[in-house]
């Protein structure tokens, strides 16, 4: 027998439409992956959604598919995972489960335990279980109430779940839970929440536990991780889906999906000016070969000097798409070490004093009116006087007539003509 | 600015609508159309008038008129502004438009009279935002910082040139710009300046060199005036020494002039005594002439004798005695004549009673008169009568009448008795009614009697009455007698008089007598005057013949003494003959001298002008020379002005704006992510401005274009952007100091998780009043004070 298992395909996270149509050619993919294969079942470790309620273009594609499945005799075993899952409301999965295209895994609370409910496949006689996961770290209260005698009969017997477990290693955030919290007595362990795809035997005392990862992508990371790849534009990050074969034991096999092309742009821009990193990347964006591709533009470090804002991302994105890219992703973590500064909370009149006050004696003119602290008052006044906008109602002739005179009387340079 | 009270009328869905805002959080709620967002409109068209906005779109539909009045607060300082709008209705169709004359601003507690134009500058300045006043141009502070409505809300993420514009003139940023604008200007102007005061003090060398020369032509002359005033000096005194010889020759003259005159004078005085001595000569004649007649006049004149001892006058008094006395008798006869006929008259009238007095007539009337008076008394008594018993008369008649009636009706068996009120029998009924005959025949009777007795008494009255008007007239008639006798009496006695004085007149003496003796007495006193003229006429010629005799001997001595003088006078005169040669001769020195003296004089006087004339033009060029030195010194006064202000002072202006706006822009960054995060409580998204204070959003790290956003994300930014500009806008500016929020929708797109953060972003922003609108009810929980608007039909309806 043989089964497919996918996670964190994270539906409707996209919303470019480039991007939201290579998300769902992805899972099209992955249906037809299940039916030619002839999967007997599937099992989705979590995050099928992007969130508990997507719109409904996204229910609508997803229903397709999953009926897909249905139609073709391939039932789905689920649990909820951390985005698509709501404790305080419904979830596009319970829809699914209603139609009858989903299983969801349950279990029972009683007595401070938590029993699972184990689901045996008619066609196949194997026996499912499975713990959603939680957002912020919940599970763990789910995990030490969790009864964990294995279950009577029945193979394979597979636990899907949802959360991240410390002993894979691979540093990823949030909380994280121990082989140890697992129910004990399961053939395979069906993981979702890590994004890229793993694998581990004798974990811990568990036989084999899989996280095939998402198979697009079902964050921003996972794109700019995506993008990492050859001249051909493909990835070296390898997404996709699982298939398991129960012979007595355990075989798996990796099976990739998605034909996306990718270009990565990386530049780096400490110790530079702005307006040099700004031109630069307007120069690489137009020699881009971006035609077709996914593009990722990556800009690091702190400027020397100007605005981050001099670089004009509207103008990269703009030649990226005229050189044919499908999609332009702009990753940012430049700073400028001209604004690395904390608010001085003055004023702006002192401000406007200061500066006359440190530039007074830099002209030539030695008068005295004009220098010091007589001259720097000069200014203040004339400052008092320019500064006065022109009233709609003005005509700009008699404005300026205006604004001069006044200007002229100030300094005390009157006309004695 | 604090909001207190709106009023809508007739203004989009609202009939009539009054809102009172308080203090902190105000909800409007109520369904999509329900007329929340208008009440919002209302306020900021009384604020900034119509701006873009049609008046069409704002008054509402078939309402002829409508008007928003607003009460507000700036620094607890109280207005009140009311717009009005007006739908006119022409032939080509209605058009609705501001009404200046139904708007006002009242500041002050005084209505201030503007146009609408000048309510929205106002209004900007009590605001303290720093923009034009455009009438088509909404306040852009007002609707980033205060207030932006619900569709207008995301834009913030994608106008980069209005976003920019607008925080920079809300942070005052764009005065640096204008400031330098405007000081380059000054400069110039500065410069043009200096280049033309260059022009005028480029004429001081020139200038100078005149000095120099005027200053050398005024010495020159100078010493011409020496010399021609030297000349002059000796030239007068030159002609002084003349006049002093000339001064002598005059007394000569003068000498020989008085000598002359005293030989005119003796030779006409010896003509003048000579013919005087002739004229005497012939008066002497005319003298013996004159004696020698008066003489024979007196001999030959005779006086008559006096007839009598009387004067003139009192003859003349005794002839005008006579005369009246005859006139006066004359006068006396005519009288009489008068008298005599008026007495003949009266007693013509007085008839066959011509003969009695005055006294017997005076009797008989006043006994007649008494007669008439007692007549009248008893005409009166008898009247009296005769009216008491025409009463009677009538009583018994009404008697009658009333028995007769009482005898028609109720007099019946069985019947109460109208006396005795007892049920009447026929016994009884017979008695009444034999009482009744009796009654009323007594009753006849005294009728009878009485109307008897009134005829009576009438007759005695007209009988009284005729004897009364008989005695009158008696009376009368002897009255008018006895005048007529008094006056007969009278006048006789009044001729008796006459007569008598006509009588004594008679006796005076003859009137032709006295008048002759007066003629002679007249003809006496004449002759008498005559004879003393002729005595005195002879005494005055005698005398005045006299009188020349001696006057003649002292003419003859004076002409003698004048012919001794004329004598003298012509022997003196000898000694003068050369004199006129001389004084010919020293005249013409003199005129010569003087006419040299005019020639040095006027030498001197050219030179004065010269001189003066030297001087005002060495004043003016010197005046011309230290006003080019001054044009110098401005000059190079300008031309540091004018390298201070393009070198300094245009220069500093974008440093202090790249100051200012460097730190701002860390505040707004700061207030920014501060707002977004507790807006948007989401790990992964990360949310600044830029340098350019665009909003960024990053989530993984990765840019999120605006596009692609969700409304809730939207709707994040733009309101964590508006909080973040009306914070700083009130910690760093004069503007929005009391602090008045307006949210239109906040929530809009928000998931139930966000609407927490609601509460507490109001908790956090502690601005005195925040008004928010939202078709959410979950906001209300949130709110101090909820104002629900719904649609009732077409017309908004308000509660709470």
């Amino acid at each position: 027998m043989r089964f497919a298992h996918l996670s964190d395909i994270h539906l409707g996270f996209q919303r470019e439409p480039a991007l939201q149509a290579a998300e769902r050619g992805v899972f099209e993919e992955a249906v037809s992956e299940c039916i030619s294969r002839k999967a007997d079942f599937a099992v989705m470790s979590g995050d099928i959604f992007h969130v508990n309620i997507p719109g409904m273009d996204v229910q609508k594609h997803a229903f397709g598919q999953f009926r897909r499945l249905h139609e073709a005799g391939i039932p789905v075993y689920a649990v909820y995972g951390s985005h698509d899952h709501s404790p305080l409301s419904n979830s596009v999965i319970d829809l699914l489960a209603e139609t009858g295209y989903v299983t969801k895994m349950t279990h029972e609370a009683a007595g401070g335990k938590i029993r699972l409910n184990y689901v045996r496949d008619p066609k196949t006689g194997a026996v499912l279980a499975g713990l959603s996961g939680l957002k912020a770290g919940k599970d763990l209260e789910n995990y030490r109430a969790l009864e964990r005698e294995a279950p009577e009969g029945g193979s394979p017997k597979v636990f899907i779940f949802h959360g991240a477990l410390k002993d894979m290693g691979d540093g990823e955030r949030g909380e994280q839970m121990a082989a140890s919290w697992m129910p004990r007595g399961f053939d395979y362990y069906a993981g979702g929440h890590l994004h890229t795809h793993r694998e581990e035997r004798d974990l811990g005392g568990l036989p084999v536990v899989v996280y095939p990862g998402t198979p697009f992508a079902g964050n921003w990371r996972d794109m700019v991780e995506n993008s990492k790849a050859g001249a051909d534009g493909v990835s070296s990050t390898k997404r996709g889906m699982v298939f398991a074969e129960y012979d007595g034991r355990i075989a798996t096999e990796f099976v990739p999906l998605g034909s996306a092309r990718y270009l990565q742009i990386r530049e780096y821009a400490k110790g530079r000016r702005a307006e040099s990193v700004a031109r630069e990347l307007v120069e690489r964006a137009s020699a881009a070969e971006a035609e077709g591709r996914i593009v990722v533009v990556s800009m690091e470090g702190e400027l020397s000097s100007g605005k981050t804002s001099e670089i004009d991302i509207a103008r990269i994105r703009q030649e990226l798409k005229d050189r044919g890219a499908a999609s332009v992703q702009i990753k940012s973590s430049i700073s400028s070490k001209e604004y690395d500064i904390v608010a001085e909370g003055r004023s702006r009149e002192e401000y406007e004093r200061r500066t006359f006050e440190a530039n007074i004696d830099s002209t030539p003119v030695r008068r005295p009116e004009l220098v010091g602290e007589r001259g720097v008052k000069a200014a203040l006044d004339l400052f008092s006087v320019v500064r006065v906008p022109r009233p709609d109602n003005e005509k700009r002739a008699d404005y300026e007539a205006r604004i001069t005179g006044q200007a002229l009387g100030a300094l005390e340079l009157e006309d004695d003509t | 600015m604090i909001l207190e009270h709106v009023v809508l009328e007739n203004v989009r869905s609202h009939g009539h609508t009054e809102i009172v805002f308080g203090r902190g959080t105000t909800l409007l709620s109520g369904d999509v159309g329900s007329g929340k967002s208008s009440v919002l409109m209302g306020v900021e068209f009384a604020l900034f008038g119509l701006g873009p906005q049609k008046a069409e779109a704002l008054l509402s539909k078939g309402s002829r008129e409508g008007y928003v009045e607003l009460r507000f607060s700036v620094d607890g300082k109280p207005y009140e502004i009311r717009r009005a709008l007006r739908r006119q209705v022409q032939a080509a169709g209605a058009s609705a438009q501001q009404d200046p004359k139904g708007s006002y601003l009242t500041e002050d507690g005084r209505k201030v009279p503007l146009s609408t134009l000048e309510m929205k500058q106002r209004i900007l300045q009590i605001l303290r935002f720093n923009e034009p006043a455009g009438p088509n141009s909404v306040s852009r502070i007002f609707r980033y910082a205060v207030f932006t409505p619900q569709e207008e809300m995301k834009v913030v993420l994608s106008d980069a040139k209005n976003r920019l514009e607008t925080v920079r003139r809300a942070f005052g940023i764009e005065d640096y710009r204008t400031a330098a604008d405007n000081a380059r200007a000054v400069a110039l102007e500065i410069r043009q300046r200096a280049s033309e005061l260059a022009g005028r003090a480029s004429a001081s060398e020139r200038l100078a060199k005149s000095v120099e020369d005027l200053e050398e032509k005024v010495r020159g002359s100078e010493k011409a005036r020496e010399e021609a005033r030297g000349a002059a000096e000796a030239e007068r005194a030159e002609l002084d020494s003349l006049a002093a010889k000339r001064a002598e020759l005059k007394s000569k003259e003068a000498e020989k002039a008085a000598l002359e005159r005293k030989l005119y004078a003796a030779r006409s005085n010896a003509e003048e005594k000579s013919k005087r001595k002739n004229s005497i000569a012939a008066e002497i004649a005319q003298d013996e002439k004159e004696i020698a007649e008066a003489s024979g006049q007196i001999s030959s004149h005779r006086v008559p004798e006096k007839p009598t001892g009387k004067s003139l006058q009192q003859l003349d008094s005794e002839i005008r005695a006579m005369e009246g006395a005859q006139k006066e008798i004359a006068e006396a006869r005519a009288r009489i004549r008068i008298i005599e006929e008026e007495i003949a008259g009266a007693e013509s009238q007085m008839g066959g009673r011509a003969g009695d007095s005055a006294q017997v007539l005076g009797a008989e009337s006043d006994e007649a008169q008494k007669r008439a008076r007692e007549a009248r008394e008893a005409q009166k008594k008898a009247e009296e009568r005769g009216r008491e018993a025409g009463y009677e008369a009538r009583r018994c008649r009404d008697g009658v009448e009333q028995s007769d009636r009482d005898a028609a009706e109720s007099l019946q068996e069985g019947a109460r008795c109208p006396t005795c009120e007892n049920v009447i029998t026929g016994e009884h009924l017979q008695k009444l009614k034999a009482e009744r005959a009796e009654k009323r025949a007594s009753l006849e009777a005294g009728a009878a009697e009485a109307e008897k007795a009134q005829r009576r008494s009438e007759a005695e009255a007209a009988e009284a009455k005729r004897k009364a008007e008989e005695m009158e007239r008696l009376g009368g008639e002897a009255s008018r007698l006895a005048e007529l006798a008094s006056k007969v009496s009278a006048k006789t006695a009044e001729l008796a008089e006459s007569k008598e004085a006509a009588g004594r007149l008679q006796g005076g003496g003859s009137l032709d007598l006295a008048r002759e003796l007066r003629s002679k007495l007249a003809e006496h006193e004449d002759a008498v005057k005559t004879r003393a003229m002729l005595e005195q006429r002879l005494e005055r010629a005698r005398n005045g013949m006299e009188r020349r005799s001696e006057e003649m001997e002292a003419v003859k001595s004076e002409i003698a003494a004048a012919e001794a003088q004329r004598a003298q006078a012509s022997a003196g005169l000898e000694r003068f003959s050369g004199l006129d040669g001389e004084v010919s001769a020293a005249d013409d020195s003199i005129a010569q001298s003087q006419e040299r003296l005019t020639r040095a004089l006027s030498r001197l006087a050219a030179e004065e002008r010269g001189i003066e004339e030297g001087r005002a033009a060495l004043e003016r060029d010197k005046k011309s020379l230290a006003e080019a030195e001054r044009c110098a010194k401005e000059r190079d006064r300008h031309r540091d002005y004018e390298t201070w202000i393009a070198e300094f002072f245009v220069r500093a202006m974008p440093e202090i704006e790249k100051k200012v706006l460097k730190e701002m822009y860390v505040e707004f960054n700061a207030a920014y992510r501060g707002w977004y995060k507790k807006l948007v409580d989401d790990e992964t998204k990360r949310s600044y401005i830029d340098e350019d204070f665009a909003p960024c959003v990053e989530q993984d790290g990765v840019m999120q274009e605006v596009a692609y956003m969700s409304g809730g994300e939207r709707t994040g930014v733009a309101l964590a952007y508006r909080l973040a500009l009306n914070s700083v806008l009130r910690k760093k500016t004069d503007i929005l100091k009391s602090s008045l929020l307006i949210l239109d929708e906040p929530t809009d797109g928000f998931s139930n998780s966000q609407m927490v953060k609601i509460k507490e972003m109001l908790d956090e922003l502690d601005s005195e009043q925040v008004i928010l609108v939202s078709h959410d009810p979950n906001l209300e929980g949130f709110a101090d004070r909820v104002v629900r608007v719904r649609r009732d039909g077409d017309i908004s309806k308000v509660e709470g």
